[in-house]
């Protein structure tokens, strides 16, 4: 297997999967903004991130992308950092900063080594209370931005999983794009970046998650005279609607290519709650079986995939690439079917089980990513503390929930095709 | 080597061979067998996992057109029958009872077989490796099986622009012997793969003392040697692959030239490709070439701000990829139809003032070499990717190299680089692919 197939797993394993912190994590609040800390001590990483609650499901379609490019924007340049100067510093302490627009929360990151981490801490929080929104980067990050806009067809991947999604959230939260469109990247002036940026700097819609060698009192010290003063504001957490789609369907979006790329979406359960970590179980028996009915046993694709989406409102997946896509998803629905029809052995159970115990830790090794972990399970709602007992939550599943999730969630797929198939029967897509 | 490849890969390393107390300071440790095995083992018990992994000196630079694929196509049939496991089907059973997180991978000079698991599968695992590693059955039935499943993987590739884009330049610049820069292989050759050529690759380059076994995790370097002994010394050594069938040299690029790739794609891409240093030949070159890189890349950069702050590109970058047999330099920029004619002069005027003394501060040279340092530590907080990392670097440039590469870099001045850009890149004869769309075409006047 090649490492982008594997990336596929991958992210869609990831989205979902529990944190193992180094130590307890513990939390506090500072003027309404609840903070998750970590400490570890086995290495001198420290990794910082902010997460601005509600994402792009809490945007209207005008406002598609505002936050993508607003936080792109902010990381530039601030009032007491220049671009020049916060530059010139983050490159000589190799200190790196991220932003990232999801559907459900964004967030500003920070990486830095223990030493420099209370230069870092200023440079951060400058960003985030006192970016400049120069006209000259707000133009440039905006051309950038509308290229990848209009990039985003070029890779077939990334294209199946915009029109993926599209297709199963229909008038629903999730279908603004938090990249944007071309025309509403093009609409937004600075001050909207502006006014923006300004209006996420509430305490209640913030969550910092912090991982890494530093000490509770020092960094309830940091925050509080960073975010001490700052607006406290009312968000109000909810959780986009479940999706529910009474018949399955098939969309073909034709394009020259050597092969097909396909996948179905179907519900899947919120997170936290005893579905989800059956349903965890149950789609990775299912990848184990596509990959072995699919590719070793009838060689019908080199990429069957099943995997779960991510989003606080979640869905489950299968993919593929194959050049007979009739009996190819004919294959993996009989896979999907047979899930639904006969429990799964205690011996199967015990040894996907195990996987999962190589996959657990292999998912939290960085600070980041523990600290990304711990913040989704917090902001979907479950609560952090729930992510440190993911393994108890596992091991309690059994073959009859993992049967029964199947059963409950895995209909009415909505299909995309990418590809150009000579001749395309919908019934096998039809389940 | 590209920057980020090079975070990724330094990432665990350090100091070792010569370099003892670094070693040691990272926890790594090395023994060759009777049988020419190397066996190298990195304790890190911060997890209860522990990977095993076996690096074997092979991949597209050992590959001539009748055999262009076959390493790749080897690494599959690794995961089917062999002499403790009857078929591919009880092979992924095996898999999934011990617990494993596996894959492999073919480069053009390494290929890699690895599983992650539990501590407590260490020793069954070893001998699951041991058995793939050293009996493969090659069943006719599986091989056949397996060749709709690679092309499948070459359909994916190729339904990529960017991969057909750095096919085409290849191509030309790897002119004499395109096969041994091409690792996906060539459909035909393996769609007619026999049996009797998996078993020449196995004899010729699956010996001990052509491949390096890779511990990594939570073991210690006393149990890692003491199992390895024990279950891979029977392994039997066979002839230096690489005396009976030597590599032959890549000749320099003939001319300088311009292709055009045409697909269905929403920029337009430049892609310049040299033929850079090989680390046995001229390794001081590589750390100049990582050191130029890492400079290049800072925001403060001139060659950033001449070309992605002026908005004549979305994003550019100057990398080179470490390899022994040449590794190619590239320079990578993105632009539209419209800018396309001033991004390609400005890169041009760029790559004149490179080796201007001007061109880069004394600041940014320190910054380099501090971001080397550091990105060092971020590198080490994965330790799956020890192993991987560890098992390029065997393969390319061998561990000593890997091991003294921070402290290399650090020495790097201004004259290394300026002798690295005329040696390589200044005046000498590239490749310049351009990536675009039909229509764009006609707006480029290429």
């Amino acid at each position: 297997m090649k490492t982008r197939i594997l990336t596929i797993l991958v992210t869609l394993a990831m989205c979902w999967v529990q944190a193992r912190p180094a130590s307890p994590a513990e939390s506090f609040s500072v003027n309404g903004l609840k903070v998750i800390f970590v400490p570890n001590k086995a290495n001198d990483i420290i990794a910082v991130n902010m997460y601005l609650r509600g994402g792009s499901a809490t945007l209207d379609m005008r406002q598609a992308g505002i936050e993508d490019l607003a936080l792109r924007v902010a990381i530039l340049a601030t009032k007491n950092f220049p671009k020049e100067k916060l530059n010139a510093e983050l490159e000589r302490m190799d200190t790196r900063m991220f932003a990232a627009a999801g559907r459900d929360f964004s967030s500003i990151s920070l990486q830095c080594v223990q030493q420099n981490f209370t230069r870092s801490w200023k440079i951060f929080t400058d960003v985030l209370l006192n970016p400049s929104f120069d006209s000259v980067d707000v133009e440039l990050e905006r051309e950038k931005l509308l290229s990848a806009i209009r990039q985003s067809k070029d890779d077939p991947d990334q294209y199946l999983s915009s029109l993926a999604m599209e297709a199963y959230f229909v008038d629903h939260p999730y279908s603004v794009d938090p990249s944007g469109t071309e025309s509403t990247i093009r609409s937004f002036t600075g001050k909207d970046l502006q006014s923006f940026m300004r209006g996420r700097m509430a305490t209640s819609g913030m969550l910092l998650v912090v991982v890494g060698n530093t000490t509770r009192e020092e960094l309830e010290k940091m925050v509080n005279e960073s975010f001490g003063k700052i607006p406290q504001g009312r968000y109000m957490a909810s959780l986009p609607p479940a999706v529910s789609f009474q018949t399955p369907s098939l969309k073909v979006v034709r394009r020259e290519l050597p092969t097909n790329y396909i996948t179905g979406y179907y519900p899947a359960p919120q997170t936290g709650t005893d579905e989800s970590y059956a349903m965890s179980l149950a789609e990775s028996i299912l990848q184990f079986r596509l990959f072995e009915e699919v590719r070793t046993k009838r060689s019908l694709s080199y990429a069957p995939v099943s995997g779960l989406g991510g989003l606080f409102t979640n869905y489950g997946m299968i993919y593929v690439t194959a050049v007979q896509p009739e009996t190819t998803v004919t294959v993996m629905l009989n896979e999907v079917k047979k899930l639904q029809s006969e429990p799964v052995s205690e011996k199967i159970l015990n040894d996907q089980r195990n996987q999962y115990l190589t996959r657990y830790y292999l998912r939290t090794e960085t600070n980041g990513s523990q600290a990304d972990l711990l913040a989704r399970y917090e902001l979907s709602g479950a609560g952090y503390l729930k992510a440190e007992k993911y393994l108890e939550s596992i091991r309690n599943v059994t073959p009859e929930a993992i049967q029964k999730v199947c059963q409950k969630y895995m209909h009415n797929l909505q299909f995309v095709l990418l590809g150009n198939p000579a001749e395309l029967k919908l019934a096998p897509f039809t389940y | 080597m590209h920057r980020r490849a090079v975070i990724a890969l330094i990432t665990a390393f350090l100091m070792f061979g010569g370099a003892t107390a670094l070693a040691q300071k990272y926890q790594i440790y090395q023994k060759t067998l009777s049988n020419g095995l190397e066996v190298i083992v990195v304790h890190n018990p911060s997890v209860p996992l522990v990977t095993v992994e076996v690096d074997v000196h092979n991949g597209a630079y050992t590959e001539p057109l009748e055999y262009n694929g076959l390493s790749h196509l080897y690494e599959h049939m690794f995961f089917k029958a062999n002499r403790a496991i009857p078929s591919q089907e009880r092979y992924l059973e095996r898999i999934r009872e011990l617990g494993a997180s596996w894959n492999a991978s073919t480069g053009d000079e390494q290929v890699n077989y690895f599983f992650t698991i539990p501590r407590d599968s260490l020793v069954p695992a070893l001998v699951f490796m041991y058995d793939a590693i050293t009996s493969p059955l090659f069943l006719q039935e599986e091989l056949v099986k397996e060749r709709p499943v690679i092309t499948g993987e070459l359909d994916r590739a190729e339904s990529d622009p960017y991969f057909l884009l750095d096919r085409a330049v290849n191509k030309q610049v790897w002119w004499k012997y395109p096969t041994r820069k091409n690792a996906g292989g060539e459909r035909e050759i393996i769609l007619t793969a026999t049996t009797e050529k998996m078993r020449t690759i196995q004899n010729r380059y699956y010996v001990p003392n052509n491949a390096a076994l890779i511990l990594a995790g939570d073991i210690t370097p006393e149990e890692g040697f003491r199992l390895a002994e024990k279950y891979f010394s029977s392994w039997k050594r066979g002839a230096d692959p690489f005396i009976t069938n030597p590599v032959p040299e890549h000749p320099p690029i003939q001319r300088t030239e311009s292709i055009v790739v045409e697909a269905p794609v929403n920029a337009v891409t430049i892609f310049i490709e040299w033929q850079g240093p090989s680390v046995s030949k001229d390794a001081k070159s590589t750390y100049a070439a990582d050191a130029l890189s890492f400079i290049l890349g800072q925001r403060t950069s001139q060659f950033y701000k001449d070309l992605v702050e002026s908005g004549l590109t979305y994003g550019v970058s100057l990398n080179y990829q470490t390899l022994n047999q040449k590794g190619p330099i590239v320079l990578s920029a993105q632009t539209s139809a419209e800018k396309f004619e001033r991004c390609r002069a400005a890169i041009m005027d760029e790559l004149k003032k490179m080796g201007d003394p001007g061109y880069f501060t004394d600041e940014q040279l320190q910054n380099a070499k501090t971001i080397m340092a550091v990105d060092e530590q971020y590198g080490r907080e994965r330790p799956s990717q020890y192993s991987h990392t560890i098992g390029f670097w065997w393969a390319v440039a061998g561990l000593d190299y890997y091991l003294n590469y921070v402290d290399n870099l650090k020495k790097v001045t201004r004259q290394d680089i300026a002798q690295y850009l005329n040696t390589y890149v200044n005046g000498k004869p590239y490749v310049m692919g351009v990536l675009s769309s039909p229509q764009d075409r006609k707006k480029l006047g290429l």
